[in-house]
């Protein structure tokens, strides 16, 4: 770990792929729906990620990588309850309406052709924090993903985004 | 498939890697909130300058007051360090453990004052009880600004109970500046001036704090 905060990302590659077991069975143990496990997985790949630089070389990384899987897989249950509540009165009717225009018509034709061909979640992500101007929690929400999934795909959303317009990096 | 993703996704992470700093060492940042604290104790002194009866209070009552602020203080500030990382969840534990300590001696201690306060004592004024629970708070304030600022760089996972241990922890020892530094005395304003300072402090601060906790997170 203390490779990867250098940025070595094969040895990062390498540590996450030697922990992905030990996540598998740490989430496997907390959520029901095993159709679900990989994509808590996932978020717990992500977390670990956003909070990689919490991590202290002086002290132990499996307590570290435990903490951070049993945040994440709460948080995840935590949504899907919350996402549950929200969607209790839907009618099937209401999903079959037509769906909403696209919130970047608005935007400089350029911008709007670069962001229409960034990948979906990243689309997602910048439209909801970016063009509709949502916090990052709320955002989260409406994604239905943590907060650290969303700034990671925002953060690739706006790389991609500059690398597209030819802006300079920062 | 799922596990294609997985490794999909880990190739991912890996390719994008930036290096990052590690956050400092958890005693390292106690050190540097105390520190604030202390700054911002020694400017309330200067201004208000150190009370001439301190340690003579009501009952013996000083003693047993600074020792419960200090225990709600450093127990708060503590725990609320703690939860701002992964892994420390015992620190944490340990830490609101302490502050529940101090909390319910100071609840002690304050009731003990109220109900062996003489009549004549009860008429120190609100004014003189809101001014120290305002120095509390303000002394507080700096600490409490210092944690959540270390904890919106970390990566704290419940920040009610942060910002919550974080105002009770901060402003308690903003109350021990207020208390080394009040010009009034009688068992009342011990009790309802600073003992009762870290609770309002919890009431006005915690969810300024929880907001900046979450602001652009």
């Amino acid at each position: 770990m203390a490779a990867a905060q250098a940025g070595d990302g094969e040895a990062y590659q390498r540590l996450l792929v030697e922990l992905v077991p030990l996540l598998r069975g740490l989430v496997r143990s907390r959520i029901a729906d095993p159709s679900a496990v990989d994509d808590v997985l996932q978020e717990v790949l992500l977390s670990i990620h956003t909070a990689r630089h919490t991590y202290r070389a002086e002290r132990p990384l499996l307590p570290w990588v435990r903490a951070i899987a049993r945040n994440a897989t709460v948080d995840w249950v935590r949504r899907q309850v919350r996402t549950r509540a929200l969607f209790s009165d839907v009618e099937p009717a209401d999903l079959r309406a037509e769906p909403p225009a696209p919130v970047w018509e608005p935007l400089p034709p350029r911008l709007s052709r670069a962001i229409e061909s960034l990948p979906p979640a990243q689309r997602q992500a910048v439209l909801l924090v970016k063009v509709e101007g949502l916090s990052v929690s709320e955002a989260a929400t409406r994604a239905g993903v943590t907060q650290s999934a969303l700034k990671v795909r925002a953060h690739r959303g706006y790389r991609a985004l500059r690398e597209l317009l030819g802006a300079p990096r920062r | 498939m799922s596990g294609d993703r997985t490794h999909r996704l880990i190739r991912a992470l890996g390719a994008d890697l930036e290096p990052v700093r590690p956050v400092p060492r958890l005693r390292y940042v106690l050190a540097a909130l105390l520190g604030v604290w202390l700054l911002a104790s020694l400017l309330g002194l200067a201004l208000r300058g150190v009370r001439p009866d301190l340690g003579t209070g009501p009952f013996g009552s000083d003693g047993l007051a600074l020792a419960a602020l200090g225990l709600l203080g450093l127990g708060g500030l503590t725990a609320s360090a703690a939860l701002s990382l992964p892994g420390r969840d015992r620190l944490a534990g340990a830490g609101q453990k302490v502050a529940f300590l101090g909390a319910a001696l100071a609840l002690g201690c304050a009731t003990w004052l109220l109900l062996g306060a003489p009549t004549a004592d009860l008429a120190v004024g609100a004014t003189a009880h809101l001014a120290c629970l305002a120095v509390a708070c303000a002394v507080g304030l700096a600490p409490a600004l210092a944690v959540v600022s270390f904890a919106r760089r970390a990566a704290p996972f419940r920040p009610v109970a942060l910002a919550l241990l974080a105002a009770a922890g901060a402003t308690a020892l903003g109350t021990i500046a207020a208390h080394t530094s009040c010009p009034y005395g009688g068992p009342e304003h011990l009790a309802l001036g600073h003992i009762a300072a870290p609770f309002a402090g919890v009431l006005l601060m915690t969810l300024p704090l929880v907001a900046a906790l979450r602001r652009n997170a």
